[in-house]
């Protein structure tokens, strides 16, 4: 009896959430909030993965009248983020060594896709040295173009303290990249 | 800045336009999109077989729960009962107590202040069963009673369900690098992470790991596999070999200082003939390096 119940609520929680159309769906924005967070490189496959897994593990979860997807699914993605910055944490300086040299994908592309691949890693590159808090909202509010209220909900902090966030992130964003871009034309 | 309104974006500025905005452009391909929507989707129909087989488990031993549950509540509330009892003066006419057992009848105990002086003691109600208690009907006390000593053939416990179903992962994911679908293997032996370290299926459930993400050329995650297992207790043998792993990973990623250190260190802990071998290569090539 109790085994057919969690298995008609099973095919219900299905039906509600399809996590193969989410991922249609939704999955760009989850790589680039991945990318965002934790830097681009070949990780980024195994978190897409594990988050929309744990999407799937949590999806009675999900409720419709309260959040909108996008806000939930960042939500998973920001905490797989958070686990795999700590595990990297562990694993100490030698794990940093291997992943300065990021392995060189050949695959055939056009330029413009390439160029904004190679941008989206520096602003990654560079994204890192924020504080997490710092990055999550400058990343909403700056490549997401969200607003100050949508990201304040999707955060669950004061409108305040995004502020304040974006302007220390913004400060230390331009400071990064100055000095990068400034390297970047002296080589 | 007001919180009110939204400052102006980066984006917006000319010094940081350019780069913002590709950066906002970029996405995945459609390739890679599509190839890791496989492994999403032979992952969860992988959860969804092991949930359903979890659920079923859980809902049998439900039932079980909910029995033994039923027990405590009366005892906690007919010792609740006692206690309350003695903080108070004892009444007269006080109510009979009564314990029901599933399966058993019930007991009922004479009123609190029926029982003699000697049966309070430093605070302590004691209830001599033979004298104060008297069972309602007669069969209860029987039940009470040790029963002989009967054995049964015990049914499979969860611990051997769990090892039949990683034994099959481990088929499974065989079975589908045998097909060089190494991504679905690799799926499948994921699930095995979560399990304990000292399992045998677990050391072996890791390797096979290991060695697909070498074959798929991942070698950031097989490096960040190596190290999560070097941090288990696990037998200087195998820590070896994870060693020696390690060194060929930090080798092909061109870290030669490191992977010579981890070359050193596996030699240390032992090696096999051929094993031995292939350390003093990557050595070699360090140095050549």
């Amino acid at each position: 009896m109790a085994a057919a119940a969690s298995s008609i609520c099973l095919a219900t929680m299905t039906q509600e959430l399809d996590i193969e159309s989410l991922y249609r769906e939704h999955g760009q924005f989850v790589v680039r909030v991945l990318e965002r967070l934790c830097g681009c490189g070949p990780h980024i496959d195994d978190l897409v993965q594990e988050t929309f897994l744990a999407a799937h593990n949590k999806r009675s979860t999900y409720d419709k009248e309260r959040a909108l997807v996008t806000t939930w699914l960042y939500g998973i993605a920001a905490n797989m983020s958070r686990r795999h910055l700590r595990s990297q944490g562990r694993f100490g300086f030698m794990l940093n060594r291997f992943e300065k040299e990021p392995e060189q994908q050949v695959v055939a592309r056009p330029d413009a896709a390439l160029e904004a691949e190679e941008a989206a890693r520096l602003v990654a590159h560079v994204l890192q040295s924020l504080p997490i808090k710092q990055r999550e909202v400058f990343a909403l509010y700056e490549l997401e173009q969200m607003d100050g209220p949508a990201i304040s909900a999707m955060l669950a902090i004061p409108e305040g303290t995004v502020w304040t966030r974006l302007h220390h992130g913004r400060k230390r964003f331009s400071e990064v990249m100055r000095k990068k871009l400034g390297s970047e034309v002296a080589q | 800045m007001k919180p009110e309104d939204n400052p102006p974006r980066l984006i917006e500025s000319s010094e940081f336009s350019d780069v913002l905005t590709k950066a906002s452009q970029s996405q995945w391909s459609e390739a890679h999109i599509n190839e890791r929507r496989r492994a999403i989707v032979s992952g969860v129909a992988a959860l969804t077989a092991t949930g359903v087989a979890s659920s079923a488990a859980a809902a049998s031993s439900l039932a079980t729960f909910v029995k033994a549950g039923a027990f405590i509540i009366v005892l906690g509330a007919v010792s609740t009962g006692v206690y309350l009892t003695m903080d108070e003066e004892p009444e007269h006419n006080a109510a009979e107590i009564i314990v029901t057992i599933p399966d058993a009848g019930h007991i009922s105990a004479p009123p609190i202040d029926a029982a003699s002086p000697l049966e309070i003691d430093a605070g302590l109600l004691i209830l001599e069963p033979a004298k104060s208690i008297n069972a309602e009907p007669v069969e209860s006390i029987k039940t009470k009673t040790k029963p002989p000593k009967v054995t049964q053939l015990t049914p499979p416990t969860e611990k051997q369900t769990t090892l039949s179903a990683q034994l099959e992962l481990i088929r499974d994911a065989k079975a589908a690098a045998k097909q060089s679908n190494y991504r679905l293997a690799l799926t499948k032996l994921e699930s095995l992470s979560s399990e304990d370290p000292s399992d045998s299926l677990f050391m072996e459930a890791q390797f096979l790991r290991l060695e697909y993400l070498v074959i798929l050329n991942r070698n950031a995650d097989g490096l960040r596999l190596v190290r999560s297992l070097l941090a288990q207790p696990i037998a200087p043998g195998k820590k070896a070999e994870l060693l020696l792993l390690q060194g060929d990973f930090l080798l092909k990623s061109g870290n030669c200082s490191d992977a010579q250190e981890a070359f050193r260190r596996a030699l240390g802990y032992g090696l096999a003939k051929a094993e031995t071998e292939r350390a003093r290569q990557g050595l070699e090539k360090c140095a050549a390096e």
